[in-house]
């Protein structure tokens, strides 16, 4: 029994093992230590990710977890993109990085551990667990930022919006047990012709839209992403998002394949809908290129809440493929983000002023991802935000691919006022080197070679399964 | 019993509401908090007595523990606020705005 369950929880096995290797590597002081660092989260992670394609099918643990083929892909996905993050903070340039190294990568695998766990409940207690595992991680990160006094405030507010939104979690899930008297996700019967369960699911998502910053409580996203350290932005823009509104397709799976209760299909409709709009008028204004990448984040995950009440077979496929491209994308921007000078004051759209007589690789690729992230043919994400936008037709008619389609035209305006910035004759005014190591270097060729890939032949996903 | 039970688990989650908006002291709104999640603890062992399982023991203890964790890295972080920002008014909290 016990040897059954350890075959199935092995990838999340390993990576907590490794994170308490992580914190017994700071205490100890010695001359390789950044160098063990590095080797023990490449070795760690690249053994969980290979046991995660050897791990069977099916469930586990009193069936409070679930493996399918499809989460098996979205945790691989997770794995490598936080590989990638990981790289780049072990890679870092400020000095109070390299001195807390251990505990950040311990941090931040722990988070990993809560996210993969996300994926796979089916059952609130372990729903709930692995979501506080996910987060509170992240409140702690958000604290280090590079400005104490501003990334201190930063961490109370995602503190307070974060233990707020698992109230409400606990209150829907308290909410879907007075309906069926169990916590498991099978148990909800979606045809009910109640209040209960429509205000039920309200919390739910309540809680969803505090973790992945869809409209009405995204207020905390630009803070946090301007005042944290600018390292942990590939992994606090990626991996919380993707594992909730993955979880989220599991959980309606019932409800969206049968259609079985309109109003809430509704409900989520609205929601994403009135992120995409709201969101995208939001980003207009911004002139902080980390406050405007923070809140350009908005009307993607609306895009993705989008591709989940389309009931259709294909429709886990598409998803996939835009999570695979916007991990990608958004890896690559910050990573190349992070080589440039350091700012602790606004960083504003003109520091990047001539970027590109400077450092043409690195100007090339930045706009290479903004590109994929506006939805430009001949990139990844000209593919994901197509095929959402055609299965939502054929599922509910002409009014949400013209949300998509409006999205899409606003967010070239804002992502192409940077390239402009980047491409501008000016002078580069800042004195400092681009700092380009080679570690950098072969982040940002590997999510540049994804993202082109992705846009030629976008089946090329297939290979995953 | 059943409805007052309900009743008071109720009034208990709506203090906890109250206090979270009205309050400026950091310490209070985490009272809030905290308050709002007993209140729905409540409610749910009321409710878990009309189904004949023991499911809402179990998830209890496991939400209080969790909320313990929580509560503990809160702490830490407003210790910190206090002595970086020299404040504990949720007012004063203004350095990071959009313009």
């Amino acid at each position: 029994m016990i040897m059954n369950v350890l075959t199935f929880l092995l990838p999340e096995i390993i990576l907590v093992i490794l994170s308490f290797a992580l914190l017994a590597n700071s205490i100890v002081n010695y001359k390789r230590k950044i160098m063990a660092n590095k080797t023990m989260i490449l070795v760690g992670i690249i053994a969980s990710g290979f046991f995660i394609l050897k791990t069977p099918e099916g469930f586990y643990l009193n069936s409070t977890f679930e493996n399918t083929s499809s989460t098996k892909i979205i945790k691989l996905l997770l794995i490598f993109g936080s590989l990638l993050s990981l790289s780049l903070i072990s890679n870092s340039k400020t000095d109070q990085l390299k001195k807390y190294l251990d505990e950040y990568s311990f941090l931040l695998i722990v988070s990993l551990v809560g996210g993969m766990l996300v994926v796979s409940s089916r059952e609130f207690f372990g729903l709930i667990i692995s979501v506080e595992l996910l987060s509170i991680p992240l409140y702690l990160i958000s604290g280090m930022g590079l400005d104490p006094s501003k990334s201190i405030e930063a961490a109370t507010k995602l503190f307070f919006f974060g233990t707020l939104s698992t109230v409400f979690l606990i209150f829907s899930a308290v909410l879907f047990y007075s309906l069926s008297g169990s916590t498991y996700f099978v148990d909800i019967n979606w045809a009910l012709d109640d209040y209960i369960i429509i205000l039920a699911s309200i919390f739910l998502l309540a809680t969803i839209s505090f973790k992945c910053a869809l409209y009405p409580f995204h207020f905390w996203v630009s803070d946090t992403y301007e005042a944290a350290p600018i390292n942990m932005l590939p992994f606090l823009s990626t991996i919380p998002k993707i594992s909730i509104i993955a979880f989220l397709l599991f959980f309606f799976d019932g409800l969206v394949a049968e259609l079985l209760n309109k109003k809430i299909i509704f409900i989520v409709g609205f929601l994403s809908v009135i992120s995409i709009f709201f969101g995208s008028l939001l980003v207009i204004k911004q002139n902080n290129l980390l406050r405007l990448l923070a809140y350009s984040g908005i009307p993607h995950a609306g895009i993705m809440l989008i591709g989940i009440i389309v009931p259709s077979s294909i429709s886990l496929d598409f998803i996939i493929l835009y999570f695979t491209f916007y991990i990608f994308a958004n890896v690559g921007l910050y990573v190349c983000l992070n080589c440039l000078p350091t700012v602790i004051e606004n960083f504003n759209l003109d520091k990047l002023n001539g970027l590109y007589e400077r450092n043409p690789f690195l100007a090339l690729s930045i706009s290479c991802f903004l590109l994929s992230l506006a939805g430009a043919p001949l990139f990844g994400g000209f593919w994901g935000k197509f095929n959402i936008a055609l299965i939502s037709y054929k599922a509910y008619g002409v009014f949400l691919p013209s949300a998509i389609l409006l999205s899409v035209l606003i967010s070239f305006y804002y992502y192409l006022k940077i390239i402009r910035a980047i491409f501008n004759h000016k002078q580069f005014n800042q004195v400092e080197n681009i700092d380009f190591s080679m570690i950098n270097k072969i982040i940002i060729t590997i999510c540049v070679f994804i993202t082109i890939i992705l846009g030629i032949n976008p089946a090329i996903l297939q290979i995953l399964t | 019993m059943f409805s007052i039970l309900i009743y008071t688990a109720l009034l208990v989650s709506s203090l906890g509401i109250f206090m979270l908006l009205s309050k400026k002291h950091i310490l209070s709104i985490l009272i809030g908090i905290e308050l709002f999640l007993n209140g729905i603890n409540l409610f749910f062992i009321t409710v878990s007595k009309s189904y004949s399982n023991d499911a809402a023991d179990i998830f209890i203890l496991f939400i209080l523990v969790i909320t313990a964790c929580e509560v503990a890295i809160g702490l830490a972080i407003f210790l910190v606020n206090q002595r970086i920002n020299k404040t504990i008014d949720i007012n004063d909290l203004n350095k990071l705005k959009d313009f």
